[in-house]
């Protein structure tokens, strides 16, 4: 027995990120953070990999400073506005890809139970909750690894139908495209095509065995030729590297994408990535940053796992490059009330209104 | 008290309940079995195939 305080261990298991080199001194690291911001501010020209690479590895005790810099890098390539959107999963579970992280894979024996597309009127329902939030943005997500004829009808039927009763721009999520279904989704009306990379191309095979990182890449380049808005997104957390979300943060920046959704893995029961330890809420913070370094222009979104890896940082992701968020619940779990991002982008002073990308 | 864990699906006796705050309800708490969720924005709404709709959740 001893007088002193131990530390105990609580709560949460937090992730240990494997970096493959040292931090910055704390000097380096001011040098490296006042370069990126003559760079993007005064030059007003992009980072280079290993500016980027080298903001990645700031000690903790700067990143503070480099979410700052993020900050105003955000309102100056993007303005004060952020982007409210509500997602809705309309076909639940049963999906034939086996991504690691997902509970909606038929591979794994998961609490989430498959459903069938829901009925026009329960989708129109959502998008008009949605709307009622303030949103600009709905999105249609369904667990499939890509829409057959039967699903591309619907969603071709429900696309204008929301459209016209909310006002919103409506967005998809139905995995792999053919460049005929990429033409018609964009003839359709479809504002914005979700298609996320996830993870770095080299650590893609730890999470999905059923697909391969280039026909995801396909899939966005047939977006992005059909003349549909990108919503690429990232989902950190899965056991990566930091070179390897360098990586795919300079994958990013090839495929370019109107919209990055980050994503904090949220271990599912059931799936094999069920055991991975919380992404820590500092390490959170630096790669917002560090995403909004590296692509200043884009609407950076806060989305998945966000409740779970920074709890009541929430503000400060919102000033730390976030300029959008996915209001109320997420495809299969809830998220935080609506009331409260709401207060708190009213609390920042942040409007809420449609982005688009910079031209 | 309910007789399963809604989270889990087991037995009350086994779990005192583990569902995390932000997941909706995943399993019957009357007889266990796996429910139907549907998450809308706003909302969440659940079906056991026995006993039907689960009383509406005002998360």
């Amino acid at each position: 027995m001893t007088d002193t305080i131990q530390p105990v261990s609580i709560g949460r298991k937090q992730a240990a990120t494997a970096w493959s080199r040292p931090h910055l001194s704390a000097e380096e690291a001011r040098t490296a953070i006042r370069a990126a911001g003559v760079a993007l501010l005064d030059e007003r020209r992009p980072l280079t990999s290993d500016e980027l690479a080298d903001l990645a590895h700031v000690p903790d005790a700067s990143v503070p400073s480099l979410a700052a810099l993020a900050h105003e890098v955000r309102l100056a390539w993007c303005g004060d506005t952020v982007e409210v959107e509500g997602i809705l999963s309309a076909k639940t579970g049963g999906c034939p890809e086996d991504c690691h992280f997902c509970s909606q894979s038929s591979a794994f024996d998961t609490p989430v139970k498959a459903t069938p597309f829901l009925d026009t009127d329960e989708v129109v329902a959502a998008a008009e909750e949605t709307a009622a939030l303030g949103a600009s943005e709905f999105c249609i997500v369904l667990a499939v690894r890509g829409p057959d004829e039967r699903i591309m009808r619907r969603i071709l039927d429900l696309v204008p139908i929301i459209g016209d009763r909310t006002g919103l721009n409506v967005a998809v999520s139905a995995g792999i495209l053919d460049p005929d279904q990429a033409r018609r989704l964009a003839e359709g009306g479809v504002h914005r095509y979700n298609h996320n990379l996830e993870t770095a191309r080299s650590y893609f095979p730890e999470v999905v065995t059923t697909h391969e990182y280039d026909e995801r890449v396909d899939t966005c380049r047939l977006v992005v030729d059909n003349g549909m808005e990108l919503c690429c997104g990232v989902l950190l957390g899965m056991g990566e590297t930091v070179d390897q979300r360098l990586e795919l943060l300079d994958e990013l920046r090839e495929v370019g994408p109107a919209e990055v959704p980050m994503n904090f893995l949220k271990p599912m029961v059931g799936t094999p990535f069920a055991g991975r330890p919380a992404v820590e809420a500092l390490e959170a913070i630096r790669w917002i940053a560090v995403f909004r370094l590296g692509l200043p222009s884009v609407i950076l979104r806060y989305a998945g796992g966000r409740e779970f890896t920074l709890g009541d940082l929430q503000a400060m992701g919102m000033t730390s490059g976030i300029n959008a968020l996915i209001i109320g619940n997420y495809l299969t779990y809830l998220g935080r009330s609506p009331a409260d991002d709401l207060k708190m982008l009213d609390d920042l002073r942040m409007p809420i209104g449609a982005l688009s990308p910079v031209i | 008290m309910p007789a399963h864990c809604d989270g889990c699906g087991r037995p009350s006796a086994e779990c005192g309940g583990c569902r995390w705050e932000y997941d909706p309800p995943r399993f019957c708490p009357e007889c266990g079995l796996r429910l139907a969720v549907v998450v809308t924005p706003v909302g969440h709404r659940e079906r056991c195939k026995v006993h039907g709709p689960l009383p509406v959740d005002p998360r």
